[in-house]
């Protein structure tokens, strides 16, 4: 081996600490750049992929009355429709043992189970649905913890009828029951008969089109209402489907944006680290560089020395950080897939994640080199090994001597020293303050997004007065619906709302579907158990005739604007203009809930001629506590079974909370892991920038211990100087992370809430950051310091 | 006979064996000033002399006279203010740094007053060093030059040890071997001496005067006047300016 790469060699395994932070620095960058890069690569090709392996349907359209497998046909014959397949789908109670709780769930019956065309369930475990038997959706089985082999119970019009699970289903479009959604079991058609559906009938089909469009699919959605209209059948809701697209990917892809942005940033840092590396490496080799120009070594010769030690960084840090951040991205999107219950257990990677690897742990820190190596290789001899004195040019500027004057008023001599010090490479200041100060405002922003988002569900459920929903079932009579409140002992004030779906058209054009997406819901002006988050116009009012709120998207999707009118058809019930009198925000849009348009409820039951009835009942408890809303609930279901009113869910508002929580938790939790990593990497920028100062001031150190400075002394100096920079950059960070931490709560509302979050600076976090930062920089300057405890004297002084 | 052209002193001189009389460093009116805070100091004040080759050269004076910044302009480390400096026949304050570094490699073989030993490297991978930088000799050929090197200056049981392992006279040996590695006309020393003691400091002139002895030209700076009475010629430098250069002998080692 050449004796310059046995330099460079010795280099790396002779400083070993230096060799750990630099290679650790690369490695969290490049780590991250596999992970999130890695993560969103497979993430969403995993989702399309799986999507489009079940034949999605195109339209999913749910009847306001059982049809026959005829009627079903008929569908076929709209132009554009390539295959109809029908199903039904039943809400229930069910329980696992006979001395549980009560719960909602669904039960979904396709035509032939081993013969499904389109929006396909996979049989995972066991068998198909016969007769008596259910089969139980895969994710619905590990949450609820039921399994093949065990009984459920399902209870409807206070029947109670048990079944044994004998298969294990795996259903593409159900919801996390993470996120809320309900337990999913499959059944035969004579099990679902037992519940009321009318023999070959059914309540919903699956449609799919050619050639595919979303635009196309609404035209051939109408063609097909028009025409089970003419046979008497109203469609009640209607779901488009893009079948190359998962309907998870939105939530994702938005997620993704701002780990990406985090990733990068975790890069840039490692590239500041790592010219702070070399930096330090250069500084502390001049004197070496200085005798290898003066016996020979050219300036190219010199580059490629220390150039090819960063390369040896970059692939060590590859070497840790690429089989880490592959299976990292393979483990996350597992976890994320098998929460969208998409199978992902070979172990696959990003080839784009794997390139950025490459590139990031060689070329980036090369190019971050480049500058401290090329600036150190062309050193002059002289400069190298000559010495002039103590050097440094502080006090050339009114910084400087600002700097000086404070710490001469304010502070003992080694503290001032220390201050003074912090200013004399003010590049380096700049770049250590550069990764503190990001490390910083990414934690503040973390913690002010987490923070703001819990002030926004408080701001939220602040305006929903009420603790309990019931879901009623073939619209019971208003009044008695009450009874039930006033007879349930908890209970404090209850009131009712009257659900419809409906088609909305503007000057006579349709401009929203009818469905999960667009319900007419009736509610008392006068309440105020209720009032959605106005952005334009305002809330119903007392002595409102046909009036309408609509939702954010509706309005600006169709350019609807307040005042004016638009056509609510509810099909058989009625059609009718209604003036558009204010526009609110939703918090949670997307597939799991959909819009709600408001009307007053007199209005609706004019409209309707469906007076006295209820869609659901909010009941607002004495003590507003969820334990009293549990409480409430028993109740009212026990009651509800005496009274014969058949109630389908219910959902307390601490659940309702906790959901939304939950889908939230994911990005706060990924968000805070990032922050961490960044806050590590400061830590190392901040060793590495005192490094340098201990090496450049080795004859000063010398010349202080020749004038009696104790160990303590030197240790506390460069403590000090840690401490300094630390709370610097939290200086800088709070007010930076206040200006930049709006609008990305703004952004962040946007992907998780569909809507700005409440903004609320989180100062607890911003104490917390002052006392992390602290410590860093302590535990940063603890190496360095006890470096410039060993420097002997001698040693400093003969250092020329 | 032949005749070889001297820049500096613009003539024609007698060459023998292609050595001759024509100097091997050429320096006039050197001038060298440093700012210090508001005002210039100037430490070399129109120095011009000549050194030929196989010289041995002593250069003496009190501290901060100028002598080792005289030698920086010799060897290219540091450049004058005003002046021409011609060693080897090339302008040195003319070359830029990397023609410096190339041209040292080959040329100049430079021994310091604190040995500058790399410390990650042993004595003989920091002799094989300048080899490997000047890439003079075959790769193959290196390590035994290396080797012969150190043996030449004692250290031939020493050649595994990094330099933070032998003493300062030892390092000093290997430095001068080092300094010899591509086999340099010119070998400058600066205060070499300087660092040892009295025995030692002997030791290492006995080395500069077989170097010298085998036809290199050696200039070295120090303080050690019995040392300096040992060499040649002296030339002593005072307030920035030669105040004295003459030949002080004619030892018998040197064959002059």
């Amino acid at each position: 081996m050449s004796v310059l790469w046995f330099k460079v060699w010795y280099d790396l395994w002779h400083y070993k600490v230096r060799t750990f932070l630099a290679v650790l620095s690369i490695t969290a960058g490049v780590f991250a750049i596999g992970v999130v890069f890695g993560m969103n690569d497979q993430l969403l090709a995993g989702m399309d992929a799986a999507h489009q392996a079940v034949t999605p349907s195109h339209i999913n359209m749910g009847f306001s009355r059982y049809v026959t497998r005829d009627e079903v046909q008929g569908i076929l014959r709209v132009p554009g429709v390539i295959d109809v397949e029908p199903y039904n789908q039943l809400a229930l109670e069910y329980r696992s043992s006979p001395t549980a709780e009560w719960k909602m769930g669904v039960a979904v019956l396709r035509e032939d189970w081993e013969q499904q065309r389109m929006d396909v369930m996979q049989l995972r475990e066991g068998e198909w649905p016969r007769k008596e038997n259910v089969g139980i959706e895969r994710l619905s089985a590990s949450y609820f913890g039921a399994n093949v082999g065990d009984t459920v119970w399902f209870k409807q019009d206070n029947r109670v009828r048990e079944f044994a699970i004998t298969g294990k289903i795996r259903s593409p479009f159900v919801p996390p029951p993470q996120f809320g959604g309900q337990a999913f079991f499959f059944m035969s058609r004579a099990a679902m008969e037992r519940f009321g559906v009318p023999s070959g009938k059914y309540g919903a089909v699956y449609v799919r089109i050619a050639p595919y469009s979303r635009a196309h699919a609404e035209e051939v959605a109408t063609a097909i209402k028009e025409r089970l209209a003419n046979q008497g059948i109203t469609v009640g809701g209607t779901i488009y489907q893009d079948p190359n697209k998962h309907w998870g990917c939105a939530y994702i892809e938005g997620f993704n944006y701002i780990l990406q942005i985090l990733a990068v940033v975790s890069l840039g840092l490692s590239v500041v680290l790592v010219y702070n590396t070399l930096s330090a490496l250069v500084t502390q080799q001049t004197n070496q560089i200085g005798i290898l120009k003066a016996i020979g070594g050219r300036t190219l010769t010199i580059a490629q020395v220390y150039l090819v030690g960063v390369l040896l960084y970059g692939l060590l840090s590859l070497f840790i950080a690429l089989p880490l951040g592959l299976y990292l991205a393979w483990a996350i999107t597992r976890m994320f897939l098998n929460l969208f219950n998409i199978d992902y257990d070979q172990f696959q990677y990003s080839n784009t994640a794997l390139v950025l690897q490459i590139a990031a742990a060689t070329l980036v820190p090369l190019f971050a080199a480049l500058i401290p190596v090329l600036n150190g290789a062309r050193i002059t001899v002289r400069q190298a090994i000559a010495s002039y004195g103590l050097g440094g040019d502080f006090g050339s500027n009114w910084l400087d001597r600002s700097i000086e004057k404070i710490g001469a008023r304010l502070l003992p001599s080694q503290y001032a020293t220390a201050l003074g010090n912090m200013f004399r490479h003010k590049g380096r200041l700049l770049l250590t303050q550069f990764v503190l100060v990001t490390a910083g405002t990414m934690f503040l922003i973390v913690m002010t997004l987490s923070s703001s988002m819990n002030f926004t569900l408080d701001n939220y459920f602040a305006e929903r007065r009420f603790d309990l929903t019931v879901y009623l079932n073939g619209m019971p009579r208003a009044s008695r619906t009450l009874e039930l409140a006033q007879d349930a002992e908890g209970a404090a004030a209850a009131q009712v709302q009257l659900l419809f779906s409906g088609t909305l058209r503007k000057q006579g054009q349709r401009v929203q579907e009818a469905g999960l997406g667009a319900t007419v819901a009736g509610v008392d002006p006068a309440s105020d158990f209720m009032t959605e988050r106005m952005v334009q116009g305002r809330w119903l009012e007392s002595g409102d005739e046909l009036a309408i709120v609509l939702s954010q998207d509706t309005a600006h999707n169709n350019n609807i604007r307040l005042g004016e009118f638009v056509t609510l058809d509810l099909g058989v019930f009625g059609k009718r203009d209604w003036r558009v009198v204010g526009i609110y925000q939703p918090l949670l849009r997307g597939t799991f809930s959909g819009d709600i348009f408001y009307v007053p409820l007199t209005a609706l039951e004019n409209v309707s001629k469906r007076y006295d009835r209820a869609s659901r009942l909010f009941i607002k408890t004495f003590s507003r506590s969820e334990a009293d809303a549990n409480a409430v609930r028993d109740e009212i279901r026990a009651l509800g079974a005496e009274q014969n009113i058949d109630i389908v869910a219910f959902q307390t508002e601490a659940e309702y909370r906790r959901n939304i929580q939950s889908q939230f938790g994911l990005v706060t939790s990924f968000l805070l892991f990032l922050a961490i990593l960044v806050a590590i990497v400061g830590g190392i920028a901040l060793m590495g920038a005192l490094s340098i100062s201990v090496v450049e001031r080795t004859k000063e150190i010398g010349v202080l211990r020749a004038i009696g400075a104790r160990t303590r002394t030197l240790m506390s100096m460069f403590v000090i100087e840690g401490i300094f920079q630390g709370a610097l950059s939290w200086g800088i960070a709070v007010p930076l992370a206040l200006l930049v931490a709006r609008p990305l709560s703004d952004v962040m509302g946007q992907i998780i809430l569909n809507m700005p979050l409440d903004f609320q600076y989180n100062v607890q976090a911003m104490f917390v950051w002052l006392g992390i930062v602290i410590v860093i920089s302590i535990l940063a300057s603890i190496l360095p310091a006890r470096s410039a405890t060993h420097v002997s004297v001698r040693d400093s002084l003969a250092y020329t | 006979m032949r005749f070889v052209f001297c820049p500096l002193s613009n003539t024609l001189m007698v060459s023998n064996n292609g050595n001759g009389n024509c100097p091997i460093i050429e320096i006039r009116d050197v001038v060298k000033s440093f700012p210090v805070g508001n005002t210039t100091v100037t430490i070399l004040k129109g120095i011009t002399f000549h050194v030929k080759r196989g010289e041995f050269v002593s250069i003496v004076g009190p501290s901060g006279n100028g002598k080792s910044t005289l030698l920086n302009m010799i060897t290219g480390i540091d450049r004058p203010t005003s002046g021409e400096i011609v060693v080897t026949g090339k302008p040195v304050h003319k070359m830029s740094e990397d023609q410096l570094a190339g041209w040292r490699g080959d040329n100049v073989g430079i021994i310091f007053q604190f040995f500058q030993m790399l410390p990650a490297l042993n004595l003989l991978q920091n002799v094989i060093l300048p080899m490997d930088l000047a890439n003079k000799f075959p790769a193959r050929e290196r390590r035994a030059r290396a080797l012969e090197l150190l043996e030449r200056v004692g250290l031939a049981d020493q050649v595994h040890k990094l330099p933070s392992q032998v003493s300062g006279g030892q390092q000093q040996r290997a430095a001068i071997a080092r300094a010899l590695a591509n086999d340099p006309p010119i070998l400058i020393a600066d205060e070499p001496t300087g660092n040892l003691d009295s025995r030692t400091s002997h030791d290492v002139f006995d080395l500069f005067a077989n170097v010298v002895s085998d036809g290199k030209t050696l200039l070295m700076v120090t303080h050690d006047k019995e040392l300096a009475t040992r060499v040649p010629r002296v030339v002593e430098i005072l307030d920035g300016r030669i105040t004295r250069d003459e030949f002080v002998g004619k030892p018998s080692w040197t064959g002059y």
